[in-house]
């Protein structure tokens, strides 16, 4: 694969990688009083989680050709980020996340702890996502299946990753919504129903 | 009951204003065709068409909309499910679907799937529903013109005088006279708007319209799902629930409509188009003395503490009726409260009785059909 098809691919499957990761920035951002510049830095945040996951994606495809892809199929790490990313969201709607990217938790230890975090909860939730989720990911992880050198590996899937970002630019333009109570208030209760949607995932990985 | 509108307590005036409606209703319900296939057929025409010109004449000359549209509004919701089931049977042999019924396109089409298959529509060109796109009983097309026009010309007045399920929840929050809960967190109106947004993302992602797979309370007394699995039981426990929960206990608890007020997700998206739409509920600033009646009786939970409608308002007219100085009226947007209330409300009601008759009055009339059938 080269580089401009790995770009082409980006590009093309975008769509689905928005259809996917959406629901879950959504509740969030709008469950914040935030401008659009703070809801940048918090995608701006998500997105590099998801760059994490495909930097990592991109090392073990290229030295383990099957790896990831068995890693992508495996349940229990499919069930683990599933069950995660319920969590997040039901403790997000019940105010025990805090709305501040900076201080993700309003205990006073953890806080203290992942101070040097920053923006820990977006992160965590792109990296969960694209690792749970994203079927252009796993595209990707099957193109490159095999790939003699570690950093054209990398460089791929950063093309890929590269090819995907303009459908993430509007997204920030939700803090538009501004700071008004209604929009907290739905941002909050779609925070439950993905809740709920993730937790069914799990728990349909679990029975099948 | 005083003479607040032009045609209070006037009988020949009412009837006067009640004749072109009942042209109306003659037009729509016969489709210019006279010929019926039976003297039930016949029959139930004669009689929906009674009853209905006989609640319009009813709202002008007693000059009380909310109450006669919410008789015509339940009776229509009733008997739609009579004639929905008994067309199903027809159709189909059964009043459940299962897979094979979804492969074959043999799915009505209901106005809240609108929601879930417009975002999959406009950007992957298909129609996420297993249901006939033209022809045939509830088309795809047919029903989406009909949310379209609905929206425009309604806004969210369609969910108290179109749709055929509103007519449930707005029965069953009449049952008592007072309200057993009475604090309500009014924020809980806007998880329909969550629902909207994740309903539409989740199945334009998934390709299902998963308000449709899993939470429609209707499926209680319309169509469900055949029961052939534990995840098909697992779903029908949950549409049972959320109908004997949303419909019935608490609007009977709380005197609210609260599937439609909280669940709905297409009353999210026809109260955007509220804020187009050419029709207010608005009170008169000079009469109004702040007693909150209208906060109290507003079944929507739309009334803000200002007294003005928030843009979940159905105009169901609950608190144009219920206000002791009459300050809350129907008004066209733009107009002061100087202007006419009685015109205003004369025009809006031609506008939402004509979508009742034409949208619920076929609903009626197969209704009908089917008892005086069973009967006679």
């Amino acid at each position: 694969m080269d580089y401009l098809s790995a770009l082409i691919l980006g590009l093309s499957s975008g769509l689905a990688c928005i259809s996917v990761c959406l629901p879950g920035i959504l509740p969030i951002l709008m469950g914040r009083r935030t401008s659009v510049r703070q809801s940048a830095v918090f995608v701006a945040a998500f997105l590099t989680g998801r760059w994490c996951a495909y930097m990592m994606a991109a090392a073990i495809t290229s030295v383990f050709a099957t790896a990831v892809s068995d890693i992508s199929s495996n349940k229990t790490i499919l069930t683990a980020t599933q069950l995660a990313l319920a969590a997040i969201m039901l403790l997000f709607a019940a105010g025990k996340l805090s709305s501040q990217c900076v201080n993700p938790l309003k205990h006073k230890r953890f806080r203290a702890f992942l101070m040097r975090g920053g923006c820990l909860l977006p992160v965590a939730m792109g990296f969960l996502t694209s690792v749970a989720l994203c079927p252009p990911f796993v595209t990707m992880v099957v193109q490159t299946a095999g790939e003699e050198s570690v950093w054209r590996a990398i460089a791929l899937f950063t093309m890929f990753f590269v090819g995907t970002l303009p459908y993430f630019v509007p997204v920030p333009l939700i803090g538009l919504s501004g700071r008004s109570a209604a929009t907290k208030s739905i941002g909050r209760y779609a925070a439950v129903i993905m809740g709920f949607v993730y937790l069914y995932n799990a728990i349909k990985l679990i029975i099948s | 009951m005083g003479n607040r509108y032009k045609t209070t307590g006037k009988v020949f005036r009412s009837i006067l204003v009640t004749l072109p409606m009942f042209l109306i209703i003659l037009l729509f319900t016969t489709h210019g065709n006279l010929a019926f296939g039976s003297g039930a057929d016949a029959l139930a025409w004669a009689v929906s068409a009674a009853f209905f010109t006989l609640i319009f004449y009813l709202m002008l000359y007693k000059g009380q909309t909310d109450k006669y549209r919410a008789i015509a509004f339940g009776v229509s919701a009733v008997l739609f499910v009579v004639g929905f089931m008994n067309n199903l049977i027809e159709i189909r042999g059964s009043i459940s679907y299962d897979a094979g019924n979804i492969y074959s396109c043999d799915i009505p089409f209901c106005h809240i799937v609108s929601t879930m298959v417009i975002i999959p529509a406009a950007v992957k060109q298909t129609i996420i529903f297993g249901g006939n796109l033209q022809g045939g009983f509830a088309s795809i097309a047919e029903m989406l013109v009909i949310v379209a026009v609905a929206a425009l010309l309604l806004g969210r007045a369609f969910c108290s005088w179109g749709c055929f399920y509103g007519g449930w929840d707005d029965m069953t929050s009449r049952i008592r006279k007072r309200p057993i809960i009475r604090r309500i967190n009014t924020s809980f109106k806007y998880f329909s708007f969550a629902m909207l947004i994740l309903m539409a993302l989740w199945s334009a992602e998934s390709l299902i319209p998963q308000y449709c797979n899993w939470l429609c309370p209707f499926k209680a007394v319309t169509e469900g799902e055949r029961i052939v699995d534990g995840l098909t039981l697992a779903k029908n426990i949950i549409f049972y629930t959320l109908f004997i929960g949303l419909v019935v206990v608490l609007p009977i608890l709380t005197k609210k409509r609260i599937q439609c007020a909280t669940f709905c997700p297409m009353g999210a998206l026809l109260s955007l188009f509220n804020k187009i739409n050419i029709f207010v509920v608005s009170p008169d600033r000079e009469k109004c003395t702040g007693c909150n009646k209208c906060v109290a009786k507003c079944p929507l939970m739309a009334m803000r503490k200002n007294h003005v409608p928030s843009m979940t308002c159905a105009k169901c007219g609950r608190c144009v009726d219920s206000c002791p100085t009459e300050a809350m009226n129907f008004r066209i947007r733009g107009t002061s409260a100087k202007v006419s209330a009685s015109t205003a409300r004369t025009i809006f009601l031609y506008l939402a009785f004509s979508f009742m008759v034409i949208f619920l009055g076929s609903c009626t009339q197969s209704g009908l059909a089917v008892i005086f059938k069973l009967i006679f």
